[in-house]
């Protein structure tokens, strides 16, 4: 697996045709294809995907402080002084 | 109007917290409640067949606002995944602007009102995953997280998590890709 860069390249310097969202043209020379060009939003969600997969480290060592603080308070109720009873009665239908 | 479902539900329903050491066991009516320092001490009684086959935790727990991540069509499956939810009266200031203007991955925010059927702030804990028994749940849904909110918060969960998504979501790229570039 290797590591992917993203090369800027002014758009006046080349022509390509304009991808659409979902769509990817194989540019391709006698046959064989040399190329794909997709549309930014696809590209946007490649990215992201490499993101998450990119990462190989627990979660927990990116957690911050009010992570951390809810999960501890919720965990033994002690984000509830008093009962939610306007919700609590809705679920009811009271 | 068809049945939403319960994916994406915010139900009240019984929570129990995550037992912890030390362990409490009722042994019965008459008995007083034992209590055992470690797992491993659990661990080593069963084997030395002191205890029966199985025992009666006492664990604390509270009715509590649960989205839920799971529908159940076919009702084969009694026990439904979720995550707990926590108010945000509690946490600092700070921390609560920080929620409500989604700088924390681990907390998405739910404003209190018609919506999520919440009189209360809250936020969804990502790192809170709890699995509740139908018959735990009090009443009909307050609220739902609508489709693109489940989005994000099955993305983050699956970060949270830990979980590899790689090959599963690999597979479905190649099989894209070779549908979009398949000659004709």
């Amino acid at each position: 697996m290797y590591d992917m860069n993203a090369r800027q390249v002014d758009s006046s310097q080349t022509r390509f045709p304009a991808p659409r969202p979902g769509e990817a043209i194989v540019v391709g020379r006698y046959g064989s294809p040399k190329g794909v060009i997709i549309h930014m939003d696809d590209f946007e969600l490649f990215e992201r995907y490499r993101r998450i997969f990119g990462q190989r480290v627990p979660y927990e060592t990116k957690l911050t402080g009010a992570a951390v603080a809810a999960n501890r308070l919720a965990e033994r109720g002690g984000d509830e002084p008093d009962l939610d009873a306007e919700s609590l009665a809705s679920a009811l239908g009271e | 109007m068809s049945d939403p479902g319960l994916r994406g539900a915010i139900v009240w329903a019984i929570v129990p917290y995550v037992p912890e050491a030390p362990f409490r066991v009722w042994l019965g009516d008459a008995q007083p409640v034992a209590t055992i320092s470690s797992a491993a001490d659990y661990a080593r009684q069963a084997l030395e067949q002191r205890l029966d086959a199985e025992q009666t935790f006492l664990v604390e727990g509270k009715l509590r606002p649960v989205l839920l991540l799971q529908d159940r069509p076919l009702g084969l499956l009694p026990e439904i995944a979720g995550l707990r939810m926590v108010r945000l009266e509690a946490l600092s200031d700070e921390q609560q602007r920080s929620i409500r203007e989604h700088q924390e991955p681990s907390l998405f925010h739910l404003a209190a009102g018609r919506k999520y059927g919440l009189g209360k702030e809250m936020a969804v804990d990502l790192n809170a995953l709890v699995r509740v028994h139908q018959t735990a749940i009090a009443g009909r849904p307050v609220g739902r997280l609508d489709d693109y909110e489940m989005r994000s918060v099955g993305e983050r969960l699956a970060e949270h998590l830990d979980i590899d998504l790689e090959p599963l979501v690999t597979a479905l790229v190649e099989e894209r890709l070779e549908e979009l570039t398949r000659p004709g």
